[in-house]
């Protein structure tokens, strides 16, 4: 999936200006920055959530916004931030909202509906939840079941925005290699939004760094990660350092001098 | 699902021994039996006059139910809203005031009426819309313009009526929110419109299900949000619209119907909406018979007894939804 100068704005000034990314299949790209930067913006505006001022989305070369909404569903799921159900929804009845791309009002669940949640409960360990209602669950595990619902679209493309803010360390770690395990297993291609640094340089195969609603910077992550760039970027100074076994990380130490919030 | 079974079954249950009750009493009494065969076999002359009077009420009654509790629904899932209803935001008053001035001014077009009510349905709803919209739909905003909405159409159509008197026109009985004195020609409408409405409400239910998440993520479903919204409410002023033109406003039943049937059978629309149907048919039929045997001969409208008990009902749901947004 490609974009090309993408330019957004709610209302004055931009959000997004003149975005130029290409997102490579099989991996897991994280968009990465600071707040305001329009990594979100840039997530929904590829999910055909909103439409960019300017530019144009690439899917396979083509537009996102000529497939149909059905067509485009069954390749590409999202997973939101924020996520609101009915009291008495329970996670197999909403894991099956996954299939509404491939069905209509015609057609009722048939053997690849019912496989495909299976596989979708299966591989995000809600076995044990199926009949319980999503309110009764813990913010991870509903953050699972709404990855579980987007499973079932089968799509070969899943977008998560923020997935792991609001959860505990436990749940952030839990969901972060639950979605490898979806592209290192599956073959999905992931894009996500990431607001730990040191997250987005443990489990990305790409960056894209945004400032300011732009591309500040794009590449593996061991390339692109330095003292300059968190610099730049968030007008931090970190050491950048490497672990045995987390491998490269960040620490921020001091603000640079003379910055304020962006 | 055993408990669905179950609540489909009394309700369908307490619907038909409510029909035979209402049919045989009055102020005509025919014993349930002879009121049985007497429809099959027409010997009964107490059941022809029967038939002749009371079952057009009673199936105008309960269309009129079943079409303003779906409408209700439809409204509410539309509108992300448990407290949207046709009667209380003045989709049904708009219904009402057209189809006051097609029966005034152009009587002759008399099964028209279901089509100006639908016109004048869906001006109060493209009203509340716009006005309502601000970066998304707020409950408590809807309500607000909706009731604004409603006191302008029922204002409207007082100053109507009072100038058509004036002038020596006096309006047709059956825009007032009465269920009396029904006919076969009612039937017809209410039967013909009716039934297309609630067919189309049921093929509507998977939108309603997926309506139940948020937008975006219904668009990233696949749904056609913007598109699903505008046919739903199509067909909840549609249903609004038939039952206003044929039985008059009768609010707060939308209101009342679908909020307790989520209660019984959950929030899935492919069950919500045939209960909600039968629910309030069963209500206004209920209410009706009420009204016109407790102080017979003189009769209280369904739509008085219905405000009696759905106002306090909607203070309760005012009040209940104030916890939710706490939350």
């Amino acid at each position: 999936m490609q974009t090309k100068d993408i330019g957004f704005s709610y209302n004055q000034p931009r959000v997004l200006n003149k975005v130029t990314i290409s997102i490579p299949s099989g991996k897991m790209t994280t968009i990465l920055g600071p707040n305001g930067s329009g990594k979100s913006t840039l997530l929904h505006v590829m999910a055909n959530n909103l439409q960019p001022e300017t530019g144009e989305v690439l899917l396979d070369n083509e537009k996102i916004t000529q497939f149909k909404p059905k067509e485009l569903a069954r390749r590409l799921a999202v997973v939101h931030q924020q996520n609101i159900s009915p009291s008495d929804m329970t996670v197999e009845r909403l894991v099956s909202f996954g299939r509404m791309p491939h069905r209509n009002v015609f057609r009722n669940e048939n053997k690849q509906d019912q496989e495909a949640i299976e596989w979708a409960i299966e591989s995000t360990n809600l076995d044990d939840f199926r009949n319980t209602p999503i309110i009764q669950l813990s913010g991870g595990e509903r953050q699972r079941v709404w990855i579980a619902m987007a499973l079932a679209q089968k799509t070969d493309m899943l977008f998560l925005d923020e997935p792991t803010t609001y959860l505990d360390i436990f749940y952030q770690l839990e969901i972060l290699e639950l979605v490898k395990k979806l592209n290192r297993d599956y073959g999905i291609t992931i894009l996500m939004v990431l607001h730990d640094i040191n997250q987005a340089i443990q489990y990305s195969d790409e960056l894209i760094v945004m400032k300011q609603g732009e591309v500040y910077e794009t590449g593996r992550p061991d390339r692109i990660i330095t003292r300059e760039l968190i610099r730049g970027v968030y007008g931090v100074d970190a050491k950048v350092a490497f672990d045995d076994t987390a491998g490269m990380y960040i620490l921020p130490t001091t603000l640079k001098e003379g910055a304020a919030a962006t | 699902m055993k408990k669905t079974i179950f609540s489909f079954v009394t309700v369908s249950l307490l619907l038909v021994i409510t029909i035979v009750y209402s049919a045989i009493t009055g102020s005509i009494k025919v014993g349930a039996w002879d009121f049985v065969t007497g429809l099959f076999t027409g010997s009964n002359e107490q059941v022809e006059i029967v038939k002749d009077l009371r079952l057009p009420r009673i199936i105008v009654s309960l269309f009129s139910g079943a079409a303003l509790a779906l409408s209700g629904a439809l409204l509410q899932s539309v509108l992300r809203n448990p407290l949207a209803d046709a009667g209380v935001i003045g989709v049904s008053s708009g219904a009402s005031f057209f189809s006051l001035l097609l029966v005034t001014l152009l009587p002759q077009y008399f099964f028209w009426t279901p089509l100006f009510a639908f016109i004048g349905g869906t001006v109060s709803c493209f009203l509340i819309y716009m006005l309502s919209w601000k970066s998304g739909l707020h409950p408590i905003r809807i309500l607000l313009i909706g009731i604004a909405i409603n006191a302008m159409f029922v204002g409207l159509t007082q100053a109507f009526i009072t100038v058509c008197s004036y002038l020596g026109k006096i309006p047709d009985q059956s825009t007032s929110s009465n269920l009396s004195m029904r006919t076969w020609d009612d039937v017809q409408i209410v039967t013909t419109y009716g039934l297309a409405g609630i067919v189309l409400a049921f093929f509507l239910y998977p939108w309603c299900n997926m309506l139940l998440l948020q937008d975006k993520t219904a668009r990233n479903l696949g749904l056609n949000v913007g598109m699903a919204r505008i046919i739903i409410s199509a067909v909840a002023v549609l249903l609004a619209a038939i039952a206003t033109a044929v039985g008059g406003v009768i609010a707060f039943i939308g209101l009342l119907i679908p909020h307790i049937s989520r209660n019984i059978v959950g929030t899935d629309h492919r069950l919500l909406l045939p209960f909600s149907a039968l629910s309030g048919a069963l209500l206004i039929l209920l209410a009706d018979t009420f009204g016109r045997t407790i102080i017979a001969p003189s009769e209280i409208p369904a739509s008085t007894i219905m405000a009696i008990i759905g106002g306090p009902f909607l203070i309760f749901l005012l009040k209940r939804s104030d916890k939710v947004h706490a939350d």
